[in-house]
């Protein structure tokens, strides 16, 4: 069976790549703590103690919607480059190459997946208990790694061909990140500007996340089957392109 | 006894583009190629450098799709031998065979069935239960060779007989590989080396400038290949010392 040969290699590239990260730092599976939490320290420092705007719930806010961006972030940004990175491989074996982005996506998951594991844990401590709208958590989870396959596998298709597009991802990211809302509630902002901000998908599943974990609120399910649905278009996409392209991949001049 | 075909190839043409551009310009690394692999056969390519003969073994090994042409394949694993395939150097010698084995088109089970012999094979002793990144460049080219060894794909593609390691595992090395050339194997073997050929394969294909020239019984053609490049020949270009 293949399928079961491709799911190995998944699973152990997963593997091998977390356990790769661990053998590269001293503090290795720390820093998948400590990133959220120092990105956490500079945004209530500009955004709480000197500019005065954090208010009440800053820090458990701001925790939800940088536990939920870095997710997006990272698998987009790793995943992105994974066919052109493994192009030694490309050559020389043949596999559907949706594998490299996937297993990106995979480690940078199971990553979040420790992450919100401590999140919870910080918000119920915080007094953010967990009620009946928990059950919309799935929802949101899955909005958005749909979300990220979609955007990680088009552009994984499509960097070793423009290796140039390496360079305007992370810019692009972060653009979007300052339209998600990210260290701001879109809740706040005029009628108009927020229909505007919701068109970035991450705004409306950030939103969604801190309805859920937060306010005990149900999300816009609307809203999420609509971004999900589309997440799953371009998942889609994604797929069908570097399908399409494959033959094309292991020709690719070094 | 009924010979079955393992693999064939009716006029395959490949080309390569000159850069990214899908659309660019591009050069044609094959054209023409016709051959058949019989199961069971040992299979010689012959032709001097940039003939094409790597690209052909990878147009086998499905890793290149013909741009024309067809492409029959009974079903079976056809793995290039290659060394080191997928190397991670944070993962221990053991992590590295699985890892690999499973690019090379093995599944885990066969893999950890073959993975006794492999530790044993490569000598590493308890180096295997390593990370590679600790290896000299000698033993991870021992790993490498013990992984491609011990796992069984159904045809072997080899580019040029690997001997790896220091006099004495050279000597190993190269005795297993001639062990799985005399047993039941289908194998593709590029040499430039003549005795190498004469001796092991029954066939042998001649490849010039990205076509096949010539097939079939092995000193015939062999002969006619060193005809053809022996000096006064018209084709071949000028010949130094070494034979390619």
């Amino acid at each position: 069976m293949k399928l079961r040969r491709y799911l190995q290699i998944v699973s152990f590239k997963t593997y091998a790549d977390l356990r790769a990260e661990r053998s590269r730092t001293y503090l290795g599976f720390a820093w998948w703590f400590l990133e959220p939490l120092l990105l956490m320290g500079v945004f209530f420092v500009v955004f709480d103690l000197i500019m005065n705007r954090g208010g009440e719930g800053f820090v458990p806010f701001l925790l939800v919607g940088l536990v939920m961006w870095q997710w997006f972030r990272a698998s987009v940004s790793h995943s992105s480059n994974s066919i052109l990175q493994a192009r030694g491989l490309v050559r020389d074996v043949a596999l559907p190459f949706v594998i490299f982005p996937l297993v990106t996506v995979c480690s940078d998951s199971i990553k979040f997946g420790m992450v919100l594991a401590v999140l919870l844990v910080i918000l119920w401590t915080l007094g953010y208990l967990p009620g009946v709208h928990y059950m919309a958590l799935p929802v949101v989870l899955v909005t958005e790694l749909l979300l990220i396959t979609g955007v990680s596998f088009l552009l994984a298709a499509l960097v070793p061909f423009v290796p140039d597009l390496r360079f305007i991802v992370d810019p692009l990211l972060q653009a979007v990140f300052f339209l998600s809302g990210v260290f701001y509630s879109i809740d706040k902002l005029a009628p108009e500007a927020r229909g505007l901000i919701l068109l970035n998908p991450m705004a409306g599943v950030i939103e969604a996340a801190r309805d859920v974990l937060m306010d005990g609120a149900w999300p816009n399910l609307g809203y999420m089957a609509i971004v999900m649905l589309a997440g799953a278009a371009f998942t889609a996409g994604g797929v069908a392109a570097i399908r399409r392209l494959s033959h094309h991949y292991p020709k690719l001049p070094n | 006894m009924e010979r079955k075909l393992a693999l064939s190839l009716k006029d395959v043409s490949v080309r390569f583009p000159r850069t990214r551009h899908i659309r660019g310009s591009a050069f044609e690394a094959l054209h023409g190629i016709n051959m058949d692999l019989w199961h069971g056969e040992k299979l010689g390519l012959v032709g001097r450098n940039g003939a094409g003969k790597s690209t052909l073994l990878r147009v086998i090994a499905g890793v290149l799709k013909p741009d024309s042409g067809t492409v029959y394949r009974d079903h079976g694993k056809c793995q290039l031998l290659s060394l080191g395939l997928g190397f991670l150097p944070h993962l221990t010698g053991r992590e590295n065979a699985i890892l690999s084995g499973l690019l090379q088109g093995f599944e885990r089970s066969e893999i950890d069935r073959a993975l006794a012999d492999i530790a044993e094979f490569s000598e590493l002793g308890e180096f295997f239960e390593q990370p590679l990144g600790t290896y000299s460049s000698g033993m991870r080219a021992r790993l490498g060779f013990s992984i491609a060894i011990q796992l069984e794909p159904d045809v072997l593609l080899l580019d040029e007989l690997l001997a790896v390691g220091d006099a004495e595992f050279k000597v190993k090395s190269r005795d297993a590989l001639r062990q799985k050339l005399n047993s039941e194997t289908t194998v593709v073997l590029v040499s430039h080396d003549e005795r190498v050929l004469k001796e092991l394969c029954d066939r042998v294909v001649w490849i010039r400038a990205g076509a096949t020239v010539d097939q079939g019984e092995t000193s015939e053609i062999l002969e006619r290949y060193a005809a053809a490049r022996s000096p006064g020949a018209s084709i071949g270009g000028k010949q130094t010392g070494k034979v390619d």
